[in-house]
């Protein structure tokens, strides 16, 4: 074999080679296989265990934002409209597992409407007939502050979103007509507290 | 093998990384839409025409995280002959008609609050297009891209909300201008 003929034969190679592992780092960045991706370019936003990123579904977010909502919220509305917090970790920075009894608490949001919603590992709603895959005002009969309970079974009373089939899950926190003040000053926002009441496998 | 080779090998696969991740990540947001408006719009059977969904239950799997506290109507358009015509009617809930282009981008949002004297009356447009003739008293939307997807939500977390929703939703209109 001329060592000019080996020479393109790697070079081919290496080609080849770059492709495959930029197309599966692509995909892998803003979590295409599952998980996060790429640390690096995660949302931009992050308080008290909810993270968002306020240039969803504009022209201003960055590609990574948009190929990540694309995966996981396809559709979703710019700023102006609503805004969209996520986390898949309780208060204490434990995965959200169907397993563990959860206790979601919280007060008055600063928008005109809004709900919690549990999505399963795959993004969509957990395979359950529970119908009680959310909370928001219309749902919530305490007033101002409120709670509910994320756990498989239905509660004896009390607001409740049921993770029965739900694996893994995540939740996500939709504002509709936030307010001026919320737009300007998310790190304000009174975000739910999400408490683990306790696990099936271990009490805590 | 003479180093220039190695450093020429090694540039030939970095430069494939890059740009093949930067492709990756830049065409998936348009290729997911292109899938909703494939099926969504059964392959140009159901373009510039309103689609009902049904309510969201745990089978709802059209599109990533729908709220199963809202009710939508979705309109794959396509404005290749020209603008398209929406109509959002009101009822005493939120609703919102938003536009999104091929890109993911949502280029136009209008809630119920913002509508006097509703229906919200919307056409689509591209850049270019001669509007003298369309309605004035409408809002005019421009489309970045001549394919994209109009979705109505509306609130319907309790049973009187999807009742008024699914009334209300009778009445919106997707058409050829």
């Amino acid at each position: 074999m001329s060592k000019i003929f080996r020479f393109l034969l790697l070079a081919g190679f290496a080609a080849v080679a770059g492709l495959i592992v930029g197309a599966v780092s692509g995909l892998w960045s803003f979590g295409a296989f599952g998980g996060d991706g790429w640390d690096g370019q995660a949302y931009k936003f992050n308080a008290k265990g909810w993270s968002g990123d306020l240039a969803i579904g504009s022209r201003d977010a960055g590609p990574y934002t948009r190929a990540r909502i694309a995966k996981r919220g396809l559709l979703a509305l710019s700023r102006d409209e609503t805004i969209y917090f996520f986390r898949d970790r309780d208060d204490a920075g434990d995965r959200l597992v169907e397993t563990c009894r959860y206790r979601l608490t919280g007060g008055a949001m600063p928008a005109r409407w809004w709900s919690v919603t549990l999505y399963a590992e795959d993004d969509f709603l957990a395979l359950n007939d529970d119908n009680a895959h959310s909370v928001s005002p219309e749902k919530i009969s305490d007033g101002a502050d409120w709670q509910a309970v994320i756990q498989p079974s239905r509660p004896e009373n009390g607001a409740w979103i049921s993770s029965k089939e739900a694996g893994p899950f995540n939740l996500t926190l939709r504002l509709y007509n936030p307010s001026d003040a919320a737009l300007e000053r998310p790190e304000d926002i009174p975000f739910p507290d999400l408490t683990k009441i306790y696990c099936q496998e271990s009490q805590s | 093998m003479k180093p220039v080779q190695i450093v020429i090998i090694l540039a030939v696969f970095l430069t494939a990384l890059v740009a093949t991740h930067l492709y990756t990540v830049r065409a998936f947001p348009r290729t997911e839409m292109d899938k909703v408006i494939e099926r969504v719009g059964r392959d140009g059977e159901r373009v510039n025409t309103l689609v009902h969904a049904q309510p969201i239950t745990n089978a709802s799997r059209n599109v990533v995280r729908p709220s199963p506290d809202l009710i939508y109507s979705i309109c794959v358009y396509d404005l290749s002959d020209g603008p398209v015509y929406l109509e959002m009617t009101l009822n005493e809930y939120y609703s919102s008609l938003s536009i999104f282009d091929n890109d993911t981008n949502n280029f136009f949002v209008v809630n119920d609050r913002e509508i006097e004297n509703g229906p919200g009356r919307v056409f689509l447009v591209e850049d270019g297009d001669d509007v003298s003739d369309l309605d004035p008293a409408a809002i005019k939307a421009t489309s970045p891209t001549r394919k994209g997807v109009a979705l109505i939500r509306r609130l319907a977390g309790s049973p009187e909300m999807l009742k008024a929703a699914q009334a209300a939703r009778q009445h919106d209109v997707c058409r050829p201008a």
